[in-house]
């Protein structure tokens, strides 16, 4: 008895999770023209409009574009901070960590606002650069953590190890400690690029009139029209995020990826 | 694989950690000869490793020389100094391969492939593993992880082999035939090696000499048996082996390390000790329990110890409080007059228990009884 309200539980908190998943992927087939729930015909009429929507296909590539240089340059700067924070002794080491670790505390709109501010004067609203240095501030404490928590489990005598044997310490992070800690890193830059890619209050305020990426133009599209064109470019994205997560899983196993 | 034989020598050796107030290392002197394997003894926290790091050079030592065939190495980084190192969690490269990882040092010498290869190849063979070259470190137990390290230490002919309690993660089975294989590898190779193990059994197994650490400092420097028979503080007598101290109430020296030893419970005795006591102030006789014999009060037969009858030496009477029977050895803990306690061990006989509460007569051959004093 007990069994079964357990489970009956489960099935009904994935539901509840999922519920609004599946609202949307059945909206998208529908050929009915509102952004609710009706039982016209199936079609595919929104997912062909979609190809034909040039906002979208261009914040869905000015999205793609920030979020992989974004991913690469959390990993160029959250890897040297880590290991630095990791390995060495330093002054001011509780006040490196605690400032890259911060954003995460910081509201999403208090964070917008300050960097439309100090972006509006110096002509970075609107930008490729301003929304890399936005979507750079707030996924660095993720690949901070991800890679933090890789160099700590990770075993230093192996790197000591290496010393001893004779390898400098380049060549002892290029062959030790980068191999060890890559599952960690690669989780790290797959969850900026799908924070940055999510990301719509901050690129909202640093828009200005210039570049918008796809969630602010999904956002603007919803205010004027509200037909299920959305909801069909939501399918969309939801399934390019489980592809990634496939594809990571396939390439190194997500559960290692997630444990470091 | 051969070696070119090292001498090492730490002179005035010190480390003291940032925000501490004792050195971890205190000043310490030691001599490794060529070929030695010395073994660095003593409880955990004495500051064995932290010797240990800063001869590989892991670790910058706040004074002292570490001097290898007469070149001092402080300042010299570690990369450069050609050492081979065991860790206690064997550190393999858990990305690389056994043959990847044995090959390591090899490459960081920029040898050619081939003699890579065929150098791989002999460590492998020398510890049995050949047949598992193409494996991951995972797919390994403890004890072949521990072979793979030691042939990655090995191969790239050290001038120093230094091993930091490599053999505490194994059960104790491998561990003894571990022992072995190690000291018979370093014998063969003359690899000069320092080794760092807070197990006595181990040192007295294994070492040429042993240095006992206590505190950061070295309390003797020696071969085992001299460990053993001659201890030169209280804390070696206890450390090494089990030992009964017998308070000395008056000493005299009789020069050449000799003394006549009066105390309450023995009477005044002519016996060996560390040279240089000046009075009987915290100085103490060390004996230990199994060169004691005991035999049951008003008993005829001679007190023997191991079979040997004891010439007439000292006998004190007492009381069986306690007993412990292992086997080989009946352990048993002796009220003598002066309110102390006196610990036999003695081998077991056939039909013969001493049981609790027994009288019994101690007895023994001043001869084992050696003088330390306070330190
Ligand atoms: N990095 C460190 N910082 C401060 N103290 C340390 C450090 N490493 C070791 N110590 C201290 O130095 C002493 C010796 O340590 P160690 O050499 O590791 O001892 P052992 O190997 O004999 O167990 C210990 O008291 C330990 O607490
Ligand atoms: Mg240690």
């Amino acid at each position: 008895m007990l069994k079964v309200l357990h489970r009956a539980m489960i099935v009904a908190i994935y539901l509840f999770l999922l519920a609004p998943i599946i609202v949307v992927f059945f909206i998208s087939f529908n050929s009915s023209n509102r952004l609710a729930l009706a039982f016209e015909p199936p079609s595919l009429q929104w997912y062909a409009n979609l190809l034909s929507n040039q906002g979208f296909i261009e914040g869905a590539r000015v999205s793609f574009i920030t979020a992989s240089i974004t991913a690469i340059v959390v990993l160029l700067i959250g890897v040297p901070v880590s290991l630095a924070v990791a390995r060495y002794r330093f002054k001011f080491k509780g006040a490196v960590e605690a400032l890259f670790i911060s954003p995460l505390v910081v509201p999403s709109v208090v964070l917008g606002l300050g960097l439309l501010l100090v972006f509006q004067p110096i002509g970075l609203t609107g930008t490729f650069a301003g929304i890399v240095i936005a979507h750079t501030g707030i996924t660095i404490p993720y690949v901070i953590r991800t890679t933090l928590m890789s160099l700590t489990t990770a075993d230093v005598s192996c790197e000591e190890a290496a010393k001893v044997l004779g390898a400098n310490s380049w060549t002892t992070f290029r062959r030790i400690t980068l191999p060890i800690i890559f599952p960690g890193l690669i989780a790290g830059a797959v969850m900026a690029f799908i924070i940055s890619f999510d990301e719509a209050v901050i690129s909202l305020f640093i828009a200005g009139s210039g570049r918008v990426t796809l969630p602010v133009e999904m956002f603007r599209y919803l205010q004027y029209r509200s037909d299920p064109e959305i909801a069909a470019l939501s399918v969309v994205l939801i399934l390019i995020s489980v592809i990634i997560v496939l594809v990571v899983e396939r390439a190194m196993g997500l559960r290692k990826v997630m444990n470091g | 694989m051969s070696s070119a034989q090292a001498h090492l020598e730490l002179r005035g050796l010190n480390k003291t950690y940032p925000n501490t107030e004792s050195p971890a290392v205190d000043s310490i002197d030691l001599n490794v000869a060529e070929g030695e394997l010395v073994a660095l003894l003593g409880p955990s926290g004495c500051g064995k490793t932290t010797t240990l790091r800063m001869v590989a050079g892991l670790l910058d030592p706040s004074a002292g020389e570490i001097v290898v065939n007469g070149k001092d190495l402080v300042g010299t980084p570690v990369h450069k100094r050609g050492m081979g190192m065991v860790f206690q969690s064997y550190a393999l490269f858990p990305h690389m391969t056994v043959a990847e990882n044995v090959g390591f040092g090899l490459q960081m010498r920029k040898l050619p492939r081939k003699e890579v290869k065929d150098r791989v190849q002999e460590a492998l063979a020398m510890v049995q593993l050949d047949h598992l070259a193409q494996r991951r470190p995972a797919a390994l137990s403890g004890g072949q992880q521990q072979r793979v390290a030691l042939a990655r230490a090995l191969v790239v002919e050290p001038t120093l082999l230094l091993l930091d309690e490599p053999l505490s993660n194994l059960d104790a089975k491998l561990r003894e035939a571990m022992r072995r294989e190690i000291k018979q590898i370093q014998q063969r190779l003359g690899t000069t090696t320092l080794f760092v193990t807070h197990d006595q059994d181990e040192a007295l197994d294994m070492a040429d000499k042993i240095a006992i650490m206590h505190n950061g400092v070295i309390a003797q420097y020696a071969p085992p048996e001299e460990i053993f028979d001659r201890p030169a503080t209280r804390f070696v007598a206890t450390f090494v082996g089990k030992a009964n101290f017998i308070e000395a109430t008056e000493v005299v020296g009789r020069g050449g390390g000799r003394y006549r030893v009066s105390s309450d419970l023995l009477g005044t005795l002519e016996v060996e000790g560390v040279e240089g006591i000046e009075a009987a102030e915290d100085a103490a006789l060390v004996v230990r329990p199994h060169r004691l014999g005991v035999r049951r009060r008003g008993e005829s037969s001679a007190p023997q110890i191991g079979g040997e009858i004891v010439p007439g030496g000292p006998v004190v009477p007492g009381r069986v409080v306690d007993s412990a029977y292992t086997g080989n050895v009946r352990s048993l803990v002796v009220d003598v007059p002066d309110g102390q306690q006196i610990m036999i061990d003695e081998l077991t006989v056939r039909d013969r228990a001493l049981a609790i509460g027994d009288e019994v007569e101690i007895a023994f051959d001043p001869d084992d009884a050696f003088l330390v004093g306070s330190r």
